[in-house]
């Protein structure tokens, strides 16, 4: 804390002292110095569309789902013909996609597209 | 094994598939390359497949028993953390500050009889 106030009254120390030593081009290059070059700010939340289009490209690429079925409101059994074993599978790679964890409760019961899609809706952690 | 839900029922359906997924995620621990994790993917889930029309409860058992057995003696140590999981890289990092109406000290010390400067 002490270490921070000694810079801090050092700093202003130069401000008050710049003017009148150094020419304002010299000083004007200084400054520019300091301009930020990238920006570390996080991008805003996933929004539904992406999430929807992620999931369905993740159900793409399992070579047992036949993709003109493949749609919103599909049902993992019923609509995409996939057994228990393959929802698993399904729901293990939507987790790798939103680099998250399901819990096995949860992911017991996710059986649908729209209920994986709102599961990673309502997960802050995805990405 | 009295701990195993009986066959043909709900809670063995999601028994049996938190096997799955639990002998799955150990496999992706051991092995990181999903190529290589994809191959010994399929011949877990042949595995299964192969186990799929067991119908006995006590042969169902053995090889249920034997499953587990095979998967804590291939555990991993040190599995994976996603890194905002608990225990993850970045667990409880960053917190967000706490968002409320702020505590007004002088009122509370007026309302209860407290006068400023120490006692």
């Amino acid at each position: 804390m002490f270490r921070l106030a000694a810079r801090n009254f050092a700093a202003r120390n130069i401000n008050v002292a710049a003017p009148s030593v150094v020419a304002p081009r010299l000083a004007l290059a200084a400054r520019s110095r300091f301009v930020p070059r990238a920006a570390f700010s996080a991008a805003a939340g996933l929004s539904e569309e992406e999430i929807t289009t992620r999931v369905l490209d993740v159900l793409k690429s399992f070579e047992k789902v036949d993709s003109s079925k493949l749609s919103k409101t599909a049902k993992f059994s019923e609509d995409l013909g996939l057994d228990s074993l393959d929802a698993v599978e399904v729901v293990m790679a939507v987790e790798e996609e939103f680099a998250i964890e399901i819990p096995d409760a949860e992911a017991d019961e996710i059986t649908t597209v729209q209920q994986a899609i709102d599961y990673i809706a309502k997960t802050p952690a995805a990405h | 094994m009295s701990s195993l839900p009986s066959p043909f029922t709900a809670a063995h359906r999601s028994y049996v598939k938190s096997l799955y997924r639990r002998i799955l995620q150990n496999e992706l621990n051991w092995i990181v390359q999903r190529d290589l994790w994809r191959a010994r993917a399929l011949s877990i889930r042949a595995e299964f497949d192969r186990n799929r029309d067991v119908n006995d409860p006590r042969a169902l058992a053995t090889v249920l028993a034997k499953a587990e057995a095979a998967l804590a003696d291939r555990k991993h140590p040190d599995p994976y953390r996603p890194p905002e999981a608990p225990d993850g890289t970045k667990w409880e990092r960053n917190l967000p500050p706490p968002v409320g109406p702020i505590f007004e000290h002088e009122k509370y010390n007026e309302e209860h009889g407290r006068h400023g400067g120490g006692h």
